[in-house]
């Protein structure tokens, strides 16, 4: 009898439970653009009534599970027409939705949007960028560059004139995470780091994360840079076309079967070795190209269904010929990236949505030396390079508006080929060939929720469990992540937030300029993962009035395990490649720690006649390593004390744009030499008798303490003109830009000289960019 | 290899010619000319030397007086019991015989040198107790270059000692008499140079081990000299055991990168105080042949 009674308790208390969930349903559906079908990014979709909503995700899918009602819920977008439904939700209902892009200028309405606000997310530190101001900016030689446009975002720096390095926070120009649809990116840049590999054209959007990481990333230490190209037009044919000083670029994007598939394929080349090469003297040629290529199909096999696979082919080179009497030689450098994904999403149901990717990268870089003299010749090829196979699944379950629940994993590996060198020469009958090849695995495997509690509390807990295996040793080490706001008022948050983060894979580069010749490298037995924790808080607030958002943050970062070079480390990578066998990088790195903390201050305005952004970072970084500098503490060559950006892009009407960028920084550290000596090295082959004889040596410098010279304040103006015209079948743009408008000599980098008809010694600098206006010719079909 | 480098420089160098400038915007640190002491004593050595320079401050008048010794400074060294003068040879060092002053292994030995107008400086090592002597000669290989010109490669070995904290250099030294018209005879006194990367070492992840080092010597032919016999007439290999002073020095002036824009700084060690240079000390083993 008893047993019975509990049989008809636990039936009743289920059935209710049953009865309870029986009357929710589920709204979901994808957000597209209306013209060409794109799917839409974090578009907010809010209901009014319970004050609660969610976001669409990577690929526009989104989730609402509610208690059957009616509601009003309205979906709206930054630079889009919001629009609002009344759902009787009684069932599932499946509701895809197509938003207007707000192209009419002249009467633009600033609506109480507040579903976007930078109030309402708890994550923070993140800085999201449309591509349309991207293409504004007024950029160096007319090439729109998404990197040197992040650059301009507060806590973000580069590293020296025109190179297109990040360093966030503090962290090297390694520790960023660069994520091409999904694949990583490992050396993005053109021409030794004045230009980013990502062409403008092809580019969906642009996300650009801090600090308060999300347990989804992983894998470096300072920043995650998600980079979303577009899906392609599923109605009709377009694209966009242009012609400026330092390359062309074409990209086309159209249908393959109307509304179910597409393409976009974007390309971009350097013309200038092809219009200069044939001016060159017979005897001594050189050159330096680059293209880049991007391209996407993607397919929606049924409505639950999608296809994507996007690839990404990019090469520079540089080359030298020369002749003389007597022996012919050609010389070069050249290095490539190559990337593909092929991503399925999956829905299991209206609640659930996954994606599984593959992905491959590979970036290699070469040096070449050929010499043929009469019948013998010496050929020597140094390749370093990184090659990569990886798989990651993601699942995002959407229980209730209340919660998001991700979780995934991703697996990748990693071939490293730090050096191989393969030399013949048949002067000395040798033939060598060294290749030095190390595989590893890097896993992850992540959980996250993002909670919203009573609707003033969002948090979003995660954790992270990452792994690295290589030869004979694992690494395994847990990653908390949490962030989390709290709404003060109805347009203003305050947010904290923590992160720990692991590096397995590091650069090595001993310039600090970002010269190809950085080598990519795995952890060790030897030299374990650097890690950092960082911990940031801010207030972040919408003056809805004037469409503005304003945020203060400050953050700090304690990293240990840094990587470092020890003192006089060389890599023969340029110096005598033919003793490659001595050449062993663990030995020449070293691990340290490193400070970073500062504040920084962003005011932003996303629509409207004038657009941009203020932003002023004040910050400290330091580094120690028990083997440099004596082991005492220095400044980063890149800690920067004070950086401040102003961007403003000005809509005069509909066919004139003028948009103007201004920045300071504070220079550079560095080590300057004090004194010029001659050292006496022993001399071993005279017995000590003879009481004339020495080396002569030459002279060598006394440095001060390390980095503890500030070059001069870097600042400059940029200005940009943009004239649209619409034809019948296409839009024009012309455009008239100036780098550096005031002509400031920036110094790029300083060194002693003589002064002019004297023999005393001075501080000389080399500077690279002058005013440099340029011009281009786009048109948009 | 070098070319690819040099073509860049130049390339770059050109361009940039015009947009040199001196900097007037920053303030440059003006510095004191030091003593620059250096200085390496053995037991197996039959006199002290050491030379003493000044240097001079980069932002000044670059003058080649100041690259002469100084020749008024007071040299002294001391094992802290006893203490000698070094005195000046007239020529370009300070000097003290063996006789005078012993250097006993595993002693502690301080230098210092004062001269009139500059900071005093110091330096303190200390000897080697133990000196190591299993060098040995594993081969020798000629390999021909072309008909005239040879090259020839000696592989020496010599066992680390156990325990921590050895430094050691090779070295090695070739006579060569070159007799032609069996009348005229030319010695050449050659410097055998070791392989790069095998000139100075540490036991540091090396301790207890068989250390490899290979010298090369590159005889080139006597072009005027036809009938030219060549016959070596003395043939020796040096194993210094050396402190870490001295290791530390030599190693960073053969990494020294100069004025490499392209590269970090590198600064070349020094252990003395208020100056710079080295005073370092070293056991020697010398093995011959012939």
């Amino acid at each position: 009898m008893q047993k019975y009674k509990l049989y008809i308790f636990f039936l009743i208390v289920f059935s209710n439970t049953i009865i309870a969930q029986t009357r929710k349903h589920t709204i979901s559906g994808f957000v597209k653009e209306k013209a060409g079908k794109e799917t839409l990014i974090g578009v907010n979709i809010y209901l009014p009534a319970l004050r609660t909503g969610t976001i669409s995700n990577t690929y526009g899918f989104y989730s609402l599970t509610l208690p059957a009602d009616s509601y009003q819920i309205v979906f709206s977008y930054v630079g889009y027409k919001s629009q609002t439904y009344h759902i009787n939700l009684n069932a599932d209902i499946n509701l895809n939705i197509e938003l207007d892009y707000m192209t009419d200028l002249t009467e633009v309405v600033i609506t109480a949007d507040k579903y976007e606000l930078i109030s309402q997310t708890s994550q923070m530190s993140m800085v999201e960028i449309p591509v349309k101001q991207v293409k504004s900016i007024p950029a160096l030689l007319g090439e729109k560059d998404v990197l040197k446009v992040i650059q301009l975002m507060p806590g973000v720096q580069k590293g020296s004139e025109g190179s297109s390095g990040l360093y966030v926070r503090g962290g090297g120009a390694d520790q960023n995470l660069i994520i091409l649809d999904d694949a990583t990116v490992y050396n993005a840049y053109h021409l030794f780091g004045f230009f980013s590999l990502f062409n403008g054209d092809a580019v969906k959007s642009i996300q650009l994360t801090k600090g308060g990481f999300p347990a989804r990333y992983g894998g470096r230490l300072s920043s995650v840079l998600d980079i979303n190209l577009k899906d392609g037009n599923r109605q009709k044919y377009s694209g966009e076309a242009g012609i400026g000083i330092v390359s062309s670029r074409l990209m086309v994007e159209g249908p393959i079967i109307k509304n179910k598939s597409s393409f976009i394929v974007s390309g971009r080349r350097t013309y200038i070795d092809a219009l200069v090469t044939p001016f060159m003297p017979e005897d001594t040629r050189g050159g330096y190209y680059f293209y880049d290529l991007n391209a996407k199909i993607n397919y929606d096999l049924d409505g639950n269904n999608k296809l994507y696979l996007s690839g990404y082919f990019g090469k520079d080179k540089f080359y030298v010929k020369y002749r003389d009497y007597f022996s012919q030689t050609k010389a070069g450098l050249y290095w490539d990236n190559a990337t593909t994904t092929l991503r399925w999403n999956h829905l299991f149901n209206n609640k659930t949505f996954s994606n599984t990717s593959f992905i491959f990268s590979n970036y290699r870089m070469k040096i070449f030396l050929e010499e043929t003299q009469q019948n013998t010749s010496f050929d020597m090829n140094y390749m370093s390079g990184i090659r990569d196979f990886a798989l990651k699944y993601d699942v995002e379950y959407h229980p209730n508006p209340n919660n998001v629940i991700r979780a995934g994993i991703l697996s990748t590996f990693h071939h490293f080929t730090p050096s191989a060198v393969v030399i013949k020469d048949d002067y000395l009958f040798n033939f060598k060939s060294e290749i030095k090849a190390i595989d590893v695995l890097e896993s992850g495997l992540y959980i996250e929720d993002e909670l919203k509690i009573k609707e003033k509390f969002k948090f979003n807990i995660g954790f992270r469990t990452s792994h690295f295996l290589i030869k004979n040793k694992m690494y395994m080490k847990p990653e908390p992540r949490f962030s989390g706001s709290y709404l003060l008022t109805d347009d203003m948050a305050v947010k904290l937030s923590y992160a720990l983060m692991n590096q397995y894979v590091h650069l090595l580069s001993n310039t600090g300029i970002g010269l190809p010749t950085d080598l990519w490298v795995p952890s060790t037995e030897n030299i374990p993962p650097q890690t950092t924790q960082q911990i940031a808080g801010g207030l972040a607030k919408d003056i809805i009035k004037y469409d503005l958002t304003v945020s203060l943050e400050g953050y700090y970062k304690k990293s240990n395990n840094t990587v470092g070079y020890r003192e006089g480390a060389s890599f023969l990578l340029m110096d005598d490649p033919t003793n490659a066998e001595e050449v062993n990088w663990e030995e020449n790195m070293t691990q340290g720690q490193a400070w970073s903390y500062g504040s920084e201050f962003l005011i932003q305005r996303k629509t409207g006649k004038l657009t941009g952004w203020i932003g002023y970072t004040l910050s400290w970084t330091q580094l120690q390593f028990d083997e440099v500098n004596n082991g005492k503490k220095f400044y980063a060559r890149y800690d920067r004390r004070h950086d401040i950006a102003i961007v403003g892009i000005y809509e005069i009407n509909k066919n004139i744009t003028v948009s103007s960028t201004w920045v300071y920084g504070t220079g550079n550290a560095i080590t300057l030499p004090l004194a010029e000596y001659s050292p006496v090295p022993h001399d071993i082959s005279n017995s000590n008798n003879d009481q004339y004889g020495n080396i002569y040596y030459g002279s060598i410098n006394e440095y001060g303490e390390k980095n503890s010279f500030r070059m001069a304040p870097y600042h400059r103006l940029d200005l940009g003109i943009q004239f649209h015209k619409q034809f019948a079948k296409y839009e024009r743009t012309l455009e008239i830009s100036f780098y550096n408008l005031y002509n400031r000599r920036n110094p790029y980098f300083y060194f002693i000289g003589y002064e002019m008809y004297s023999s005393r010694r001075v501080l000389k600098q080399i500077s690279i960019f002058p005013i440099i206006p340029s011009i281009s010719w786009n048109i948009k079909f | 290899m070098k070319n690819i480098k040099l073509s860049f420089i130049i390339i770059l160098s050109i361009i940039l010619y015009s947009c040199e400038k001196t900097v007037d915007n920053v303030d440059v640190p003006q510095q004191e000319p030091k003593l620059v002491v250096h200085c390496y004593i053995s037991p197996e050595d039959s006199i002290i030397n050491a030379y003493v320079y000044l240097s001079v401050p980069i932002f000044s008048y670059y003058d080649l007086d100041n690259y002469t010794p100084v020749t008024n400074a007071i040299v002294k060294i001391s094992d802290f019991s006893n203490e000698a003068q070094l005195l000046y040879n007239g020529f370009d060092r300070y000097t003290i015989s063996a006789n005078s002053f012993p250097i006993l292994p595993g002693n502690n030995y301080r230098l210092s040198v004062s001269a009139p107008g500059y900071t005093s400086v110091e330096g303190f090592c200390k000897v080697p107790l133990y000196m190591n002597q299993t060098l040995q000669l594993l081969s020798v290989d000629s390999v021909k270059i072309d008909d005239y010109n040879y090259e020839y490669k000696y592989k020496t070995q010599f066992i680390d000692n156990n325990g921590e904290g050895d430094f050691y250099r090779i070295a090695g030294n070739m006579v060569i008499v070159y007799t032609y018209d069996s009348m005229y005879a030319d010695t050449f006194s050659n410097i055998l140079y070791p392989k790069y990367g095998q000139e100075y070492f540490s036991d540091k992840t090396k301790d207890g081990e068989k250390i490899l080092s290979e010298l090369n010597y590159y005889k080139y032919y006597y072009e005027d000299k036809i009938n030219s016999e060549e016959e070596i007439i003395s043939l020796c290999f040096i194993l210094l055991t050396t402190d870490e002073h001295y290791y530390k020095f030599h190693k960073s002036l053969s990494n020294y990168t100069g004025d490499d824009p392209f590269s970090e700084p590198t600064i070349v060690y020094s252990n003395i105080e208020n100056g710079l240079g080295v005073f370092g000390a070293y056991r020697k083993y010398v093995i011959d042949y012939y």
